[in-house]
């Protein structure tokens, strides 16, 4: 087991960029785990429970679950996009400030995008 | 594990998951509505089988790489030994409830 030194406390930083994207990437990706074991059943109960299948379905179409389902793809597809930005960073690629800053903001407009596409889909 | 190694273990999955990911959401929008035979009937090809169970095997893998790596972060060695089991327990349902996929 590591013994590495805790993180400070979240509220002593200054709120700024790459922090706010930093501590998001880790929100959305627990919140995407936690949403894991669901999608699972989901796919699961096709299998050894239909008519379990046929209520999740029911479930899932309802109109407030559909809105949760926006908010999950949001967090989803702001964990990928800016995964991809850590990708870059990986290759020591796009680290410069002014880079940084437009990378995190074209993130945050590409996914409101993808995001309107999504509720258009699942809503039509 | 080595920190290096988990860090190099989450970039790799990190990579499959980018393309798996999207065709789930992909799949999910276009079997929100499915009746119970449609759905299973896309489930019987190859393709769908494949992508399902790599993205969620891979998900998995990822999940456990990333949670724990947040608590190790946040909270003392007895707490993090006992939400990583927990964290297991969760994970482990994801696996049980997939597997029907491949055994089918």
């Amino acid at each position: 087991m590591t013994t590495s030194p805790l993180s400070p406390h979240l509220q002593i930083h200054k709120p700024v960029l790459t922090m706010i994207f930093s501590i998001t990437h880790r929100i959305s990706g627990i919140i995407f785990a936690i949403s894991l074991p669901f999608l699972a059943f989901w796919i699961g109960s096709v299998y050894f429970a239909p008519s379990g299948f046929e209520v999740l379905s029911m479930f899932f179409n309802l109109p407030f679950v559909k809105l949760i389902f926006i908010f999950w793809f949001f967090a989803l597809n702001h964990h990928l996009l800016n995964g991809l930005k850590y990708f870059l960073w990986t290759f020591a690629k796009g680290m410069e400030l002014n880079q940084v800053y437009l990378i995190s903001y074209s993130i945050l407009l590409i996914n409101l995008i993808m995001t309107a596409i999504f509720s258009w889909s699942i809503f039509s | 594990m080595k920190g290096s190694t988990k860090w190099y273990w989450q970039r790799v999955s990190a990579f499959i998951l980018v393309p798996t990911s999207y065709w789930f959401v992909f799949f999910f929008v276009n079997n929100l509505e499915a009746s119970h035979s449609l759905i299973l009937n896309s489930l019987n090809s190859f393709f769908v089988k494949f992508f399902m169970i790599l993205f969620f095997f891979v998900a998995t893998f990822h999940a456990r790489l990333g949670l724990v790596t947040i608590y190790q972060d946040y909270f003392n060695e007895k707490k993090v030994k006992l939400y990583s089991r927990l964290t297991d327990i969760l994970l482990l349902l994801v696996i049980l409830f997939i597997l029907p996929v491949i055994l089918i």
